[in-house]
């Protein structure tokens, strides 16, 4: 099935020069070290957390509704630290999950109601199920569906799942309307 | 601190000195909060059938709701008491008759109105609570099933975190004034 | 992801007679035929950690049982276990007023909070932990089995080679079952039953002694009904079954266990012996030596939104076709004739009868979100047929009758297109031109409930 357009109320959302579309009923907390590198879509409700470490998301990405994007920690002998967080390019995480990885790859996808536990690592091409917990640290490789509470292997992806992730986001932000124009 | 804005608009919330409470948040009805307890942006705490009482060293993050709910009777005027030293992690919902000290309550877990739990306790990441029980010391509950286990140490405090956040978070956000002198410098006098 | 389209509503039939959603099927360039997970052959290419993400010779993952040696699993919720660092502090023996502090190593689950502590094993000195490994109790047992049955393989492929002679026969299988060495595997003939006489098969074969039949069990201590059970002591049933060769049933006798290895593996078309997947020999890598999946060479049919129905009443229903090949592509659709899956389609559809044109994909213009493009005149399409056209994409116009009353509303048709076959065989046969050929696909939609 195609993808269903989606519309949005225009004063809602903000678009920058590079085609993000945030919208303002987002929080993101320290808006100078998020950097979003285009064509990214920020629902309402979601959280970012720049204020902890250095936030960067890649291109064509999509963040649904209530999501949190949040660096993890980890404890040191000598205090704490924050560590940066870098998602790829064709990430889609789904409504409610709270995304406390360090690193999440390209082409991948979070499903919705998600924990992803802190310094975890989502390589590319990967996918997490819906209403998975990620305990803290696991390490997703790719092509492999992780779900359940712990997270454990539970599937494999296509072959194609790199272009099939690219169409997905592609077409989204495509779809992804404003209200009373594009038709 | 420089960044430090507005009052809060609700003068039954009773913020100690040291905590870092961030503007953007909601507190709704009569709130006491200790000193070096940490609320992050976007948490919400509703006291509504009586008072909701947080102790020292708490780290409360976004998204997350402690409610202190009333019953079928009505406002009864219960107290809810956080003790010190607690996590409530990301997107977690308490309604708990009592949360005691050194706990952690993992992200979109949930403990139901009729739950307290004591000391030392973790309860995991998208685990309900909703019987009603008194969870044990130490108890971790995890997984799918919330089975249950009891482990050797309690969780260790989180200092070090509190310390960092309480350098960093006045930099990005406006934080309510405290109002309450610390409750350790009084004793002191 | 698959799961977020409904890839599972247009399904494609592979060679083998079984239906899957494109994205899940290969092209075969030599025999041009689909084919799918289940008939092609696998090969593991690489066995890795799915922790540390280390690749492991594939001998080397064969005597360690497939499990990492640095990553282990937590034993009571499978988790992966973490390293945790603490300071030891031991009085100096020389000078009893300093100590000396050590760095030692545990290792904890970061999910339920199980500690290598919890079953008193002593802490590591070292970061990779010279852990203790348990010694399975019966693995005598197995090896004098495993000798005895290398034996019996050995017997019996001595007497397959004395028969050689007269027929021929793959002993493929019984070699690969308990890895004989692979010199005893290229000896041929005679040799290998000089090498072996068939004496020494019968004494090895002798000496196993059949296993016994459990016939009293002692009876349960009284304890066990007089005492309150300790639930928290006794492991559940899911703890004991992951390390089936000891099955503790207390919590103090939980053990790390090693992490199971995953696998990258290339694929092989069954009839031509071609690869048809071959991954890049990093784990962590996302590329493909070869990569032969369908998508990237049928054109992909798709609903392009969700329909209604009613019983005998035609609907229009709106399909989109996109052409992965950078050349313009040629489709025609028809119906299936002496279908025999008629169990499947439960509508009758009217499919257009003209051929249909794809343009070419072209990847930099794919990006770009231009609805003004003139393509749909260069086309010269019918508006009655064509419903819109964007760059490699185009939406077809198709009338669905059902003909059940409820239910799914399935049909099925046959999908041609022009395929360029670009392997070098076609290349060095046609003088330089791509040799077009065209390709039939069973196509199986289901369209929606009525």
């Amino acid at each position: 099935m195609e993808l269903q357009d989606d519309f949005y109320n225009v004063p809602q959302y903000i678009e920058t020069a590079s085609g993000n579309k945030v919208s303002r009923q987002s929080v993101l907390c320290g808006s100078q070290n998020i950097v979003i590198n285009g064509k990214t879509i920020v629902m309402s409700g979601c959280v970012i957390r720049g204020d902890l470490a250095n936030v960067r998301i890649g291109r064509h990405c999509i963040i649904s509704k209530r999501a949190v994007i949040r660096p993890a920690f980890k404890k040191f002998s000598k205090g704490v630290a924050f560590f940066p967080l870098h998602i790829g390019d064709h990430v889609l995480i789904e409504e409610d999950s709270i995304v406390n990885a360090a690193q999440v790859g390209s082409y991948v996808h979070i499903g919705k109601n998600c924990v992803i536990g802190r310094r975890s690592v989502l390589k590319d091409c990967c996918a997490i199920a819906d209403n998975t917990i990620l305990p803290p640290e696991t390490v997703v490789p790719p092509f492999t569906v992780y779900s359940g509470s712990p997270g454990k292997v539970s599937g494999d992806l296509p072959d194609c799942t790199q272009d099939l992730m690219t169409d997905i986001t592609v077409s989204y932000y495509q779809h992804f309307k404003p209200h009373g124009k594009g038709k | 601190m420089a960044s430090h804005g507005k009052g809060t608009n609700n003068p039954n919330v009773k913020i100690a000195a040291g905590a870092m409470v961030c503007e953007d948040c909601e507190l709704i009805g009569d709130i006491t909060i200790g000193s070096r307890t940490i609320i992050h942006p976007k948490a919400k705490i509703v006291a509504e059938a009586g008072p909701i009482v947080i102790g020292d060293f708490n780290i409360i993050e976004e998204l997350v709701t402690i409610t202190n709910k009333s019953s079928s009777d009505g406002n009864s005027g219960k107290v809810l008491i956080i003790g010190n030293n607690n996590v409530f992690e990301v997107g977690a919902n308490v309604e708990a008759i009592r949360i005691g000290d050194h706990n952690v309550i993992e992200g979109k877990a949930s403990v139901g109105s009729q739950v307290e739990v004591s000391n030392g306790c973790i309860i995991g990441a998208g685990c309900q609570l909703n019987m009603p029980e008194l969870v044990p010391e130490n108890t971790v509950v995890y997984g799918g099933k919330c089975e249950r286990r009891t482990q050797r140490e309690r969780p260790p405090a989180q200092t070090l975190q509190i310390d960092f956040l309480t350098k960093i978070l006045p930099n990005y956000h406006y934080l309510m004034k405290p109002n309450l002198q610390p409750r350790q410098a009084s004793v002191k006098k | 992801m698959a799961t977020y389209m409904d890839v599972n509503l247009v399904k494609y039939l592979c060679s083998c007679g079984k239906k899957f959603p494109i994205c899940r099927l290969y092209l075969c360039k030599h025999c041009l035929k689909p084919r799918c997970i289940d008939c092609v052959q696998h090969e593991v290419d690489t066995p890795y950690c799915p922790n540390c993400l280390e690749t492991m010779p594939t001998g080397e993952a064969k005597l360690k049982k497939n499990r990492c040696s640095n990553c282990f699993d937590c034993p009571v919720c499978g988790h992966t276990l973490m390293t945790r660092a603490t300071t030891h502090t031991t009085p100096n023996p020389e000078d009893p007023t300093k100590v000396i502090t050590k760095k030692m190593y545990y290792m904890a689950c970061g999910f339920c909070r199980w500690t290598t502590r919890d079953v008193n094993l002593p802490d590591q000195s070292v970061a990779t932990g010279n852990w203790p490994e348990l010694e399975n109790p019966n693995s005598k047992r197995i090896s004098t089995l495993l000798d005895n049955y290398r034996a019996m393989a050995q017997i019996e492929k001595a007497e397959r080679e004395r028969k050689k002679y007269v027929k021929r026969r793959s002993h493929l299988y019984l070699q690969e079952k308990y890895g004989l060495p692979s010199s005893a595997m290229k000896r041929k003939g005679l040799s290998s039953l000089a090498s072996l006489s068939q004496k020494d098969g019968d004494k090895v074969l002798g000496e196993l002694e059949p296993s016994a039949t459990v016939d009293s069990f002692e009876p349960l201590p009284n304890d066990f009904f007089t005492q309150p059970a300790a639930l928290d002591k006794t492991t559940k049933l899911p703890n004991r079954l992951n390390v089936p060769e000891f099955q503790p049933e207390e919590t103090g006798k939980l053990h790390i266990i090693h992490k199971h290895l995953l696998m990258r593996k290339s694929l092989r078309c069954k009839e031509c012996e071609h690869n048809l997947i071959k991954a890049d020999f990093n784990p962590v890598s996302i590329k493909f030596k070869i990569q032969l999946t369908a998508l990237n060479h049928v054109p992909e049919l798709r609903i392009l939104n969700p329909c209604t129905f009613t019983y005998n009443k035609e609907s229009v229903v709106t399909l989109t076709l996109s052409n992965p090949s950078v050349f313009n592509t040629t489709v025609t659709l028809a119906a299936i004739e002496n279908e025999t899956d008629t169990d499947y389609c439960t509508g009758k559809i009217d499919l257009p009868k003209k051929e249909l044109v794809l343009a070419g994909r072209d990847e930099p213009s794919m990006h770009v979100y231009d609805d003004s493009s003139q393509a749909h005149l260069d086309f010269k399409d019918d508006p009655k047929v064509i419903a819109f056209r964007k760059a490699n994409k185009i939406g077809f116009i198709v009338k669905v009758t059902p003909l059940v009353k409820e239910g799914d509303v399935r049909v099925c048709f046959l999908l041609k297109h022009e395929f360029r076959n670009t392997t070098v065989a076609a290349l060095q046969s046609e003088s330089k031109e791509p040799e077009i050929v065209w390709l039939e696909h069973k196509v199986y939609i289901s369209l929606g409930q009525i």
